[in-house]
């Protein structure tokens, strides 16, 4: 499963992560957050990484986002180190992450006004991308004006209108009500369609794992390494009817058992 | 006497304006500083702090001595006064910044030297107003402490000599003009920032 020896071909967003370790130095002293984690995401493959809340699937990501430095162990993206953060991983947060001093248009543009593109090309590319999100007549409306769907659609566009390698997904949904969330995963779904980008999604919830991924990594509690990659093989397009397919319900039992021996594990832990 | 009150307000006026500016000037650079660099806190945080505890009147006999009796004492003054509760607004907006706007930022290809005037200074934005929302107050007491002491025209100067022949007409007349060039600037305030800044007014 894991390949150790970076890849060299192309630009086309290929992540290997070697030995990934993460300490953070706290007052009572140093905290393992990642305890050498290694894994490989191929090009234009959808992950989920599923893991019990506090285990550390963020920090994973914001390794992968440059926003924090491995202690120990390498992240490569097609075969080249990454150490700082760049618009080729384009990070979509949990919540909080619009500038809300920005209206929708100014946020998406963000990224390419950063880039040095102005005026005609960078209108046109940012109302592509809300076009694509369906935020069509929502230009100027702020942030706090909008739904949490609806901010989480801006938090797409912005980062695909830089056109990244990767889309990295911090459990973007994670604070919508149920409904929107599942259109939310369709529009997901139907944009990666259309994209084919490299994703890397967190994720607590096994549904919303087995309905988007290609394959799901299933992490142990803090802390985090891989307890067990599960292959999903639905059928593509998917939409959320499949929730009660049979295949789905058997991969869902498996993977809530690996979760819960994991939050049993914590559990009996906390309570000491 | 129409002509002299309009020159005094003018004086008075300019004096306001290039103390605030200057003020606010700084106090954003400095609450940048102690706000987002650790090492700029330690050190300038307590010695600003000792600095703020003076009062502006107390100064006014140093910064005589230092800057005379023209402009640049009644400057300074000003800009002493404008000075404080811009940074300590300031450094409250800046430290407290989410470092999820300046990730975002970052990974959206935001470089370093972007990070103020795209993301810190709009973040911290609510907390620089209110800083020089007070500051118009304090600039206005500090014009007229400043010309009580050593002017030759504006609102305080006028109120002083009105004040020296007995004159409670003129008195009271330069006080409301001075009452109100404090209130119309503070209003004038408000009302450009809310929408020059209209996102400032929302609750979420």
């Amino acid at each position: 499963m894991v390949d150790s020896k970076p890849v060299t071909n192309n630009a086309v967003g290929h992540i290997q992560v070697n030995s990934l370790t993460v300490r953070f130095q706290r007052a009572e002293g140093p905290v393992e957050v990642l305890d050498a984690l290694s894994f490989t995401v191929l090009p234009g493959e959808f992950v989920c990484l599923l893991g019990t809340s506090g285990c550390g699937k963020s920090t994973i990501l914001n390794a992968l986002a440059g926003f924090i430095s491995p202690t120990e162990g390498t992240i490569h993206l097609d075969g080249r180190v990454l150490n700082s953060p760049g618009p080729d991983r384009g990070m979509v947060f949990q919540k909080h992450a619009l500038f809300p001093w920005m209206t929708v248009r100014r946020n998406v543009e963000f990224g390419l006004k950063m880039a040095r593109i102005s005026g005609e090309l960078r209108r046109r590319v940012g109302q592509q991308f809300i076009d694509l999100v369906g935020l069509t007549g929502f230009e100027n409306r702020y942030p706090a004006e909008l739904s949490g769907g609806m901010e989480q659609r801006v938090g797409l566009a912005r980062v695909l209108a830089l056109d990244p390698l990767v889309l990295l997904m911090d459990e973007p949904f994670g604070s919508l009500d149920a409904q929107t969330r599942l259109l939310m995963q369709e529009l997901l779904l139907r944009v990666w369609d259309e994209t084919k980008k490299t994703v890397v999604f967190v994720t607590h919830d096994v549904d919303e794992a087995i309905l988007l991924a290609d394959r799901i990594i299933v992490l142990t509690a803090r802390p985090a390494g891989i307890k067990e990659q599960i292959d999903v093989c639905l059928p593509r397009p998917r939409s959320s009817d499949l929730v009660t397919a049979h295949e789905f319900v058997s991969i869902k039992q498996h993977a809530l058992k690996l979760i819960r021996e994991e939050s049993d594990f914590v559990f009996r832990a906390e309570r000491g | 006497m129409a002509g002299d009150l309009w020159k005094d307000v003018l004086a008075s006026c300019r004096r306001a304006v290039v103390g605030y500016v200057l003020g606010c000037s700084f106090g954003i650079l400095l609450g940048t500083l102690t706000g987002r660099i650790r090492l700029a806190n330690r050190v300038l945080s307590p010695l600003g702090h000792v600095l703020r505890a003076f009062p502006p009147v107390a100064i006014v006999p140093l910064a005589i001595t230092w800057f005379g009796l023209a402009e640049t004492s009644k400057y300074f003054l000003v800009f002493w006064g404008v000075l404080f509760p811009v940074w300590i607004g300031t450094h409250a907006g800046m430290s407290h910044v989410a470092q999820t706007y300046v990730w975002a930022a970052r990974s959206l290809g935001a470089k370093r030297q972007h990070l103020f005037a795209e993301v810190l200074l709009p973040a911290s934005l609510t907390h620089v107003l209110a800083g020089m929302r007070v500051a118009i107050g304090i600039c206005f007491i500090c014009v007229f402490v400043a010309e009580m002491a050593g002017a030759y025209e504006g609102i305080g100067f006028r109120i002083s000599t009105s004040y020296l022949v007995f004159r409670v007409d003129r008195m009271l007349a330069a006080l409301i003009v001075l009452g109100g060039m404090g209130a119309i600037s503070d209003q004038l305030f408000h009302f450009t920032t809310t929408r020059v800044f209209p996102w400032t007014q929302f609750n979420k």
